[in-house]
């Protein structure tokens, strides 16, 4: 990127006269992501403001902003968003530890796949939030079934991220290990693992979106915190503004986590030689 | 001491590819080997790496029979096969048994890459290597363990001819150091008069070893003397295939 952009910095007589297309791109990119939400709130406040929508049903950002703040001031914000958080993290973090076991064993003992695996792909075949009745039904409606449903999320993209990866690991590369003696675990843990991890990352990437999608079912099945209690809280009051606040949230915590984890992975991945690896 | 005995290799296909194999191979020699594409070259290698299991026959080292990869054979393939994620330095470690230490491994390894003329690109990923370098870091990872025998299956064949042509007097070089026993597999006559000792001619469907021919030239060897191309000549015509390529 630096080199479409530097041309054009340095120059000082194509500087006055550039045009947008490179004075965008000269942005951080992380502000030029922003200038789409930033523009649609600016147009949506000035609607709201020559009264074009109804403030009722559509609140300007101002009002989505002010109703978060009073929430905040409260403590109640932090506590719905603390309750949601740690819901995510618990879940997800079990979906992830189980499916990367079993995918770990399914990957590298032959008959153990045979014999785990086409239960677990007819088991991906059922959506799971069909899994809530039953989660309900034995677990009640607190913390455990909200946990386990979000952890189920979880466990498909990545179970399938790694046992794939496994699958695709170069065979030449398991001779090389069997040359100098690896044993079962040696070779997991030195060939199939480290071979196996873009793809077992795309799929904790993936993981944890759906982990996102399942907590605002878990919470809508029933909850006195977090912000799915927020979403149902703000539909039975006729309260668009929070509605719209706790949306805010789950995009801005969605965003976020995953940055996090893509910053993360980053790093881990830089052996790989693709195309754009380095973008 | 390389001893093997009516070996022989049927795949689970019903593919007989070598048959009754008997072969002597006293230490610190170079053995080319040379036949025909498909006649069992590959296979012959796997089989003394461990990697395949024969149908009938042995193998012994210094007596002992082999049942499996052994820490005293090395392998170099055709392609470097190194760990994308790993970098030169620890590739070349990779075959190092674990109960040395960091410090020890590192040091062996870092020796290794030296040998080789591979110093200063410790930090590389194989992405980062061209091909020379890569297979060079193979040959570092092979000779780290101090083998007693190296096994080499076409390992300059997808090189360059000047690549080769070093790569080869780097091999001698290292081979004159700690003189493992070097088993080359070849398809390059001029490699196999190059490097070895004695080169075994083996005749395809199925593999069977059909004559083994003795290198007299002294070292360093130069393909240009009247001596050399006549026992070039002599291993071409002892090929089945460019016989009847000739006829
Ligand atoms: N894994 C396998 N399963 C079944 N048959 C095999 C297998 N590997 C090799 N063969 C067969 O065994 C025979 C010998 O193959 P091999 O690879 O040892 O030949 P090669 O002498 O190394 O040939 P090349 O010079 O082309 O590398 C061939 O007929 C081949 O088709
Ligand atoms: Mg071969």
């Amino acid at each position: 990127m630096a080199s479409l952009v530097e041309p054009v910095a340095a120059a000082p007589l194509a500087a006055p006269a550039a045009a947008p297309g490179p004075r965008l791109r000269r942005l951080p990119p992380a502000l030029l992501g922003l200038l789409l939400p930033a523009s649609l709130a600016l147009v949506w406040e000035i609607a709201a403001a020559q009264a074009w929508i109804a403030p009722r049903l559509l609140p300007p950002p101002s009002m989505v902003a002010a109703t978060l703040t009073e929430l905040w001031e409260t403590g109640e914000l932090a506590r719905h968003v603390a309750a949601t958080l740690g819901r995510v993290a618990i879940g997800f973090a079990l979906g992830v530890v189980v499916a990367s076991v079993l995918a770990a064993l399914t990957g590298t003992i032959d008959l153990l796949r045979r014999l785990l695996d086409p239960t677990i792909q007819a088991l991906r075949a059922i959506p799971s939030i069909a899994w809530v009745p039953l989660f309900v039904l034995w677990f009640g409606i607190f913390e455990t079934p909200k946990v386990l449903l979000i952890a189920l999320g979880a466990f498909f993209p990545v179970y399938l991220g790694l046992e794939s990866g496994i699958r695709s690991v170069d065979r030449k590369l398991v001779e090389v290990g069997r040359i100098y003696h690896l044993g079962g675990p040696g070779i997991l843990l030195r060939i199939l693992l480290p071979g196996a991890l873009p793809s077992w990352l795309t799929g904790i990437r993936g993981g944890l979106g759906l982990a996102w999608m399942f907590v605002i079912a878990a919470e809508l099945m029933g909850a006195s915190e977090g912000l799915g209690y927020l979403l149902l809280d703000g539909q039975m009051s006729g309260n668009a503004a929070i509605i719209l606040g706790a949306l805010f949230l789950f995009a801005l915590m969605g965003k976020l986590t995953d940055a996090v984890l893509v910053a993360a992975t980053r790093r881990a991945t830089a052996w790989q030689d693709s195309f754009r690896s380095g973008a | 001491m390389l001893e093997i005995t009516g070996l022989a290799k049927r795949y689970d296909s019903g593919t007989l590819a070598l048959a009754g194999v008997d072969l002597a191979i006293s230490p610190g020699r170079i053995v080319a080997v040379i036949g025909p594409s498909g006649c069992g070259k590959s296979t012959f290698l796997r089989l003394l790496a461990g990697l395949e299991r024969p149908s009938a026959g042995s193998i012994r080292l210094d007596g002992e029979e082999l049942a499996g990869p052994s820490p005293k054979i090395g392998v170099v393939f055709q392609e470097p096969r190194l760990m994308p994620w790993l970098d030169v330095l620890h590739n070349v470690a990779f075959g190092l048994p674990r109960r040395l230490s960091r410090h020890e491994r590192r040091a062996l390894a870092a020796q290794a890459i030296e040998r080789v003329g591979l110093k200063g690109f410790e930090k590389a990923l194989p992405k980062q290597l061209s091909g020379g370098m890569a297979q060079r870091c193979a040959l570092a990872r092979a000779l780290v363990t101090r083998p007693e025998v190296m096994l080499l299956d076409e390992p300059f064949s997808a090189l360059d001819a000047l690549l080769r042509a070093r790569l080869q007097a780097e091999l001698v070089r290292i081979w004159t150091e700690d003189r493992p026993t070097l088993l080359l597999v070849t398809h390059d006559l001029d490699e196999a008069v190059l490097l070895a000792d004695e080169i075994v001619v083996l005749a395809g469907n199925p593999g069977t070893v059909r004559t083994v021919v003795e290198n007299p030239l002294p070292r360093p060897r130069e393909p240009q003397r009247p001596a050399f191309q006549m026992l070039r000549a002599r291993l071409l015509s002892a090929l089945p295939a460019y016989n009847l390529a000739a006829a």
